[in-house]
């Protein structure tokens, strides 16, 4: 008898035991994939080894791939992930579905994450109807990498010492560069969308998508100019072709200027090039703007959640946001958490201009509902306005038409 | 009435039953209760949840059941209204626990929203769900149609069971997944190719305005993207097919007068047929890269593959290299087959060459071929990889096909009813197609 009430004791002890220290299990599904999935796959590594109490399992997928499964997974009630990146683009659009979950203010404050914390620009974004959705990791976005040796091996360093590269200096150092015996390309059009979403709003300084919330309605000669402008400079020779493989030309010194995300920086360093990197290329100094994002922490809808799981997601965010000196550094990116802005060595990444407050006009972050749509109707006619395929006049009927229809049809 | 007539008439009445049989979900948000009650066939179509995907294979199986019970095969009725009664029981069973149905949640929600009561998702609870009469009948019935065509155990009927059903069971597992992955995604798909469809909101039934929409509405981008879509489809058929006929077909022949080493280039032909599509395509990639490319090397040229017009032609070598392996087997097969005394009258006729194969080798290779022409314009109307991983949506008025579009717009733009009209018009056109070219090779075997 004693033997089994020892026994049963015991049994009791080590199940106590057990749940005391039970580890909240949580499951993060990121769009990082390439070099920028090893540096998030680090921080991860980098939080589990922090404490004791949470365990992060890190899924990372392309963002193509994890906006086809969201809509299924939170469907079906099945596999939902307690916390995901996404693009801020897309967040309005999850919230209208009601895929979305608004955070608990005064359960995230728990965990030290508070607006003041946060890129303003970015987190002002996701409030919708009162509530909360998204966490800002960061903001990203196009800018320009010049290739500093063949800058000062052709004499070309007088068109960037404003810290800025104009469409008319393009043309003018192409011109020099080649008169000075440069064989290869002046500058790449490369992921056409991104490129020219920066050179829109430029042009239309609210960077307009729409009126009403709904409907895409362009400011449509601010589109026009800038799609001569691209299709002009590709007509002048100043410009990569469709099929060219860019990156390789930038690292391989056959190409001058390159338009690229942040997020290439990291790779840009292996391979070895000597670069430096400047505001996208723009019509003026004055109306300069970047097309920008924002990678957000969202917790789509599962009722099988519970608080204690959402404490532990908050904490993971908050530790996120006070390491992101590793995401800038190895990933190249902009972090949201403002703490990074008191840092000497983030302010001498080369990237850190765009955390610069007195340049937060310089920033274009899109919010349009149907972004999804709009980015898919406008990837289309990526090329096809550059190479003539289509007129520029048709190109943008052919957005415009393309996102109403597929409202109408969804 | 025998046994087995009215075990038939019990599944009939699963079938009819089933169309009046509902459930009723309730659940509670802040103290209020909300009761909706949903039809079995809403709840077939509302693509909501992977447990109805047993209704269809119980449906199928039912109607299996009746076709055999009705030509007094009973043991054959049994086992399908036996798989019938256990899919429908394992659906009830699996729907009853599942709490999170999105189109009960819908139901739900709108209910709530009707009586004033605003919430969150995640204040929704648990959904109960109970089953009408209807539903017990069916199950009843399913029951009953089983036990009815029972078979008789004496040892005659061992052995007939053992004759009649032991063919099932050879095809069952394959039965099984084909009623399970193919049938009920079709009938699902043809469902959705009449609804306006999101992908995460319940199907709205529009009857035929995607068809309307894609065959007649000028200004639509559907419409266009059909017409340029499928006409894109037609050009690769056209361009593609003649080769994946003729290059192995060649193959075939060159290896059939068993030169040194056919063994070794029979193998390396066939080689790339056991490739991934994307393997495949992802080399010719490198090969036709417009700087580093090794063919532009080789040729000394600066050909822009990527770009129209030459696009068409990236494509037909990627396919033709790609399909080439599979199809030379079934010539090399058939030419295998051909009397060899025919060659030696021909040659004694003062046949030359290429009237031993026109007037010989042709005619016996009619089925193979006709056979290889239909599975090839099938298979290129189809053609998906090839495009999307070489060229994507670039330059999509000159090169997208039609698949490109229907994924595109299901999966990314998630615009699933007009993306699914335009998959059953291609499938209408793919079996017209097959269709007249079955009726031509009916036709030349009578001739």
């Amino acid at each position: 008898m004693k033997k089994t009430l020892g026994i049963l004791l015991a049994l009791v002890l080590v199940l106590t035991a057990t749940s005391a220290f039970a580890v909240v299990e949580i499951d993060y599904w990121s769009v990082f994939t390439g070099g920028d999935g090893a540096v998030m796959q680090g921080m991860v590594d980098a939080f589990n080894a922090s404490q004791d109490e949470v365990h992060v399992n890190h899924t990372p997928m392309t963002a193509d791939d994890l906006y086809q499964k969201i809509p299924m997974t939170v469907q079906t009630g099945t596999s939902v992930p307690d916390v995901a990146i996404v693009h801020i683009e897309r967040i309005p659009n999850f919230v209208d579905k009601e895929m979305l979950y608004a955070y608990d203010m005064d359960l995230i404050a728990q965990a030290g994450i508070v607006a003041e914390n946060y890129n303003q620009a970015a987190w002002e974004r996701t409030d919708i109807d009162g509530e909360h959705y998204g966490i800002p990791l960061d903001v990203h976005g196009y800018v320009t990498y010049i290739n500093k040796d063949l800058f000062d091996k052709y004499d070309l360093n007088e068109f960037v010492e404003d810290g800025y590269i104009t469409f008319d200096e393009i043309r003018a150092l192409g011109d020099k560069a080649r008169a000075n015996g440069f064989t290869g390309q002046i500058f790449d059009l490369g992921w056409m969308r991104a490129q020219m979403l920066g050179y829109y709003a430029q042009l239309s300084p609210d960077h307009k998508l729409t009126d009403n919330g709904v409907d895409l309605a362009l400011d449509e000669d601010a589109m026009k100019q800038a799609m001569e402008t691209m299709k002009s400079l590709y007509e002048d020779g100043y410009t990569t072709s469709k099929t060219d493989d860019y990156s390789s030309m930038f690292y391989g010194g056959e190409l001058l200027v390159w338009s690229e995300g942040i997020w290439m920086k990291a790779a840009v360093v292996d391979a070895g090039v000597n670069f430096e990197m400047y505001p996208s290329v723009c019509y003026s100094p004055e109306t300069c703007k970047n097309w920008m994002s924002s990678h957000n922490f969202v917790q789509f809808a599962d009722e099988n959640r519970t608080e204690e799981e959402d404490l532990a997601v908050a904490k993971f965010i908050n530790f996120m946001g006070e390491n992101s000196l590793t995401w800038a550094r190895d990933a190249g990116q902009v972090p949201a958490h403002v703490s990074l802005n008191a840092v000497a060595e983030y302010s001498s990444m080369p990237q850190a201009f765009l955390s610069d407050p007195a340049r937060v006009n310089e920033l274009a972050i899109y919010n349009y509902k149907y972004w999804g749509l709009f980015d898919t109707a406008f990837s289309r006619v990526g090329w096809d306005f550059v190479d003539g395929t289509i007129s520029i006049d048709d190109a943008i009927t052919q957005i415009e038409q393309e996102v109403a229809d597929a409202i109408a049809a969804q | 009435m025998t046994r087995s007539r009215l075990a038939s008439l019990f599944a009939l009445a699963f079938l009819v039953l089933f169309c009046f049989a509902s459930v009723t979900a309730t659940t509670t948000v802040k103290e209020t209760t909300a009761v909706i009650q949903m039809g079995m066939p809403k709840l077939l179509f509302s693509l909501s949840s992977a447990s109805i995907l047993l209704i269809p294979l119980a449906a199928c199986a039912m109607i299996a059941a009746i076709i055999a019970l009705i030509q007094n095969e009973r043991n054959v009725g049994f086992l399908f209204s036996a798989i019938a009664f256990v899919a429908f029981g394992l659906f009830m069973i699996l729907f009853y626990n599942e709490n999170q149905n999105a189109s009960l949640y819908n139901a739900l929600s709108d209910a709530l929203k009707e009586m004033g009561v605003k919430f969150k998702k995640r204040d929704v609870g648990t959904i109960d769900v109970t089953y009408d009469a209807m539903t017990y009948l069916m199950i009843t019935c399913a029951a009953l149609s089983s036990l009815l065509s029972f078979p008789s155990v004496k040892s005659e009927g061992r052995n007939l069971l053992k004759r009649d059903l032991l063919p099932y069971a050879y095809i069952g597992p394959h039965l099984f997944f084909f009623v399970i992955f193919f049938v009920t995604p079709a009938i699902y798909g043809i469902y959705a190719a009449f609804t306006k469809w999101d992908l995460f909101n319940e199907p709205v039934f529009t009857g035929l305005e995607n068809f309307r929409t894609l065959l007649f509405d000028s200004s639509n981008t559907y419409y266009k993207q059909l017409r340029n879509g499928l006409w894109n489809t037609i050009k690769f058929v056209l361009f593609s097919v003649p080769f994946c006929i003729i290059v192995p077909l060649a193959l075939a022949l060159a290896l059939n007068v068993k030169p040194k080493g056919n063994k070794f280039f029979q193998a390396l032909y066939y080689l790339p047929s056991l490739m991934s599509i994307s393997t495949v395509t992802l080399t010719w990639r490198y090969v036709f890269n417009t700087q580093y490319g090794i063919l532009n090397k080789f040729l000394g040229i600066q050909a822009n593959f990527f770009m129209p017009p030459y696009t068409w032609i990236m494509l037909v070598v990627v396919t033709v290299w790609w399909c080439t392996g599979g199809t030379m087997v079934i010539y090399q097969s058939a030419l295998a087959s051909v009397p060899q005394d025919q060659y030696e009258a021909a040659a004694v006729d003062g046949a030359n060459a290429i009237q031993r194969f026109r007037h010989v080798t042709l005619p016996n290779m009619r089925y193979p071929l006709m056979y290889t022409l239909i599975t090839a314009v099938v298979a290129q109307f189809n053609i998906y990889g090839q495009p999307d991983i070489l060229v994507g949506f670039s330059n999509a008025e000159a090169n997208a096909v039609l698949l490109q579009y229907i994924y595109e717009n299901s999966v990314k733009k998630q615009v699933a009813g007009m993306s699914s009209a335009m998959a059953v018009i291609l499938g209408l056109c793919i079996m017209a197609v097959t269709f007249f070219q079955m009726r031509l090779m009916v036709r030349n075997s009578k001739g």
